[in-house]
């Protein structure tokens, strides 16, 4: 039973803690807060929904084409939402604006499939027991694959040469591109990244929920789970998400109606102890 | 940039606008309109005073907070049980809720308050969800999703405003009262500290100013107006749902302070009104008309990103500019440091 919540509960995490890596990823790089991250997530669950069930394509090819379009997706979605505002003085106009693409790529969704929410099936079916835990293989697929993904992710940035041309353009736009960085190439490269990590988050969990418009709101969670474990770091966020992955799982013990509320809660209250969250910067904002 | 003489000619016909304005809603709308365009515009007047609490923290003190949906909720509910349950004249009711909705939020704010920028922002988006599982969730006090039915209309002297128009014409006196407290707010020592703490937290730091106090008051004052729209909306309906209370309507109201003008009220009026009557002048468009607000939204931010007011000032800079208005009384910053960014014009 506890063995099952814990599985339950880190799987839910992982799913958090790619849509908040995919959040962290543009926050380093263009210091944007992307509002619309949940709808690329959903728009995920939808691409491969139709190229697995509506195209019949294969497992191989499903996933070749969706990262192609998730990659295409997010290169769009700078070039709409980010590039025309990155002058503006003022930062809430990009988020107000992310606000507005959020409800836009919502509208397009129901528009192509439809306001009815879509059945996938698990893509690892069957059920794994461990003394009368019944662990289902789709939840220890999602664990792997994010794991995976997470950690790819994490080391091009910090440790490939491709990543650290990215850093420097993310840190410092202009003397980046007095070293010739092509500013906007690194940015649309991480955007891209970015939209297919959390696309395929999407594809991963639409066995678990119905492949619906309302899978955006998971995007909140992550968000609580970046702010525990310190903003604007990949460590942090992936750590902070598991453990709210694990809170919720095993809040359902007590009480299945207020479960986001506990959640929450947790959140607020590790902000009262620890503003700045468990891995957040240790030095103070300037002047 | 700070304009030091006190009748700048165009300054008045500011103010003639806003007389129009207030003409206009109290005179032709409600002679004018059916009863249905009359509950549309309303709903707008309630965002709009909820908006004003919006004003007051993004705009004055630069804090990007979801929250004015929770306050809403707690105003609209406690209003709703006090005048229900305990049989409280509604107009005393919602004085009360308003009141007892400052004092939630002062706590809350104490709290809150101790984190940074987009920590803050999130954890109102935290409170948000709290508050609405607890709005949907406690059915015994706040009905859950069914809501709370048949709740007392206003009442003044033992007149109840029952009839549509009235209601409208109380809320209308609503408003102007919160847009007067708002635009005095912007006069005082608190409203000036409060801009200070939004244009440099660290400098206003060093002028004296208590940060922390400062931001906690403002998150208090946005929560006032926020729940007293959340006990006008009540009790001009005769309903309250928890529906009302989502995280969907926060970001609705957060689009329509920037929409209009996060700099000022009458720019927060004219959001609230377009939001609001968007989808009743698209109606042909009917199942596209969210995709045509998402759009709009991300097309206001590149043409206009200081929404409606923000366009209005620097056309009337250019006019002042063409006519040699009060040129000389302008001092400092030359004009092209002035566009974008959150407007620091004190225009007397």
């Amino acid at each position: 039973m506890y063995l099952q919540l814990l599985v339950t509960g880190i799987s839910m995490g992982m799913i958090y803690a790619m849509l908040a890596t995919g959040v962290v990823l543009l926050v380093r790089a263009v210091g944007v807060l992307n509002f619309a991250e949940g709808e690329l997530f959903m728009l995920g669950a939808y691409v491969t929904y139709a190229l697995t069930y509506q195209a019949n394509l294969p497992l191989y090819a499903t996933i070749l084409l969706a990262v192609l379009v998730f990659a295409i997706f997010g290169a769009l979605f700078m070039f709409s939402v980010y590039w025309p505002l990155r002058k503006s003085k003022w930062p809430a106009t990009i988020i107000i604006s992310t606000l507005g693409a959020s409800v836009t790529i919502k509208e397009i969704v129901k528009m192509i499939w439809g306001n009815i929410p879509l059945v996938a099936k698990p893509i690892v079916a069957g059920v794994l027991e461990i003394g009368g835990a019944k662990l289902e293989y789709q939840y220890l697929f999602i664990i792997v694959i994010g794991a995976l993904l997470i950690l790819g992710v994490s080391l091009l940035f910090d440790k490939l040469y491709v990543g650290v041309i990215m850093q420097a353009a993310a840190q410092n736009k202009y003397s980046a591109e007095l070293l010739g960085i092509a500013t906007i190439v690194t940015t649309a490269a991480t955007y891209m990244i970015s939209a297919s990590l959390v696309g395929i988050g999407g594809w991963l969990v639409s066995p678990l929920f119905l492949v619906s418009t309302s899978l955006g709101s998971l995007l909140l969670k992550g968000f609580a789970g970046m702010v525990i474990g310190g903003f604007g770091n990949v460590k942090g966020a992936v750590m902070g998400c598991l453990l709210i992955g694990i809170i919720e799982s095993f809040a359902t013990l007590f009480t299945t109606t207020y479960k986001d509320a506990i959640v929450f809660l947790v959140l607020i209250i590790v902000l009262i102890i620890r503003p700045t969250g468990f891995f957040g910067p240790k030095i103070s904002e300037k002047a | 940039m700070k304009k030091l003489t006190k009748n700048a000619p165009l300054s008045y016909i500011k103010l003639g606008m806003m007389l129009a304005v207030i003409i206009v809603m109290a005179v032709i709308v409600p002679v004018t309109s059916r009863v249905y365009t009359l509950t549309v515009i309303s709903g707008a007047l309630i965002y709009f005073v909820a908006c004003l609490g919006n004003y007051v923290i993004l705009g004055m003190c630069g804090m990007v907070s979801f929250a004015s949906v929770t306050f809403m909720g707690i105003g609209g509910y406690a209003s709703a049980l006090l005048s229900s349950r305990l049989g409280i004249n509604s107009i005393v009711a919602m004085l009360l809720s308003t009141i007892l909705t400052m004092i939630v939020a002062l706590l809350i704010g104490m709290i809150l308050m101790r984190l940074k920028g987009t920590f803050f922002t999130f954890s109102t988006v935290a409170l948000v969800q709290i508050s609405y599982s607890i709005f949907n969730s406690w059915k015994e006090v706040t009905g859950g999703p069914n809501g709370l039915a048949n709740l007392p209309p206003f009442e003044i002297f033992g007149i109840s405003l029952s009839s549509y128009k009235q209601s409208y014409i109380l809320l209308l006196v609503f408003c102007v009262i919160c847009v007067l407290l708002a635009l005095k707010l912007r006069k005082t020592t608190l409203g000036r500290a409060m801009n200070s703490v939004r244009d440099n937290e660290i400098a206003a730091k060093t002028m004296g100013i208590n940060v922390y106090w400062t931001k906690v008051i403002a998150f208090a004052i946005a929560a006032m107006f926020a729940g007293l729209a959340g006990a006008l909306m009540v009790h001009y309906n005769h309903f309250v749902v928890s529906t009302y209370f989502t995280f969907d309507i926060s970001t609705k109201m957060i689009i329509m302070t920037m929409l209009g003008g996060v700099d000022n009220p009458i720019g927060v009026f004219l959001g609230a009104i377009l939001i609001t009557m968007l989808p009743e002048w698209l109606k042909p468009l009917q199942e596209y008309i969210r995709l045509v607000y998402g759009v709009g939204v991300m097309l206001l931010m590149v043409f206009m990103p200081q929404g409606i007011w923000g366009v209005i000032e620097s056309t009337e800079k250019k006019l002042s500019r063409k006519f040699k208005w009060g040129k000389k009384t302008v001092i400092g910053v030359d004009d092209k440091n002035a566009q974008g960014g959150p407007n620091v014009t004190v225009s007397a």
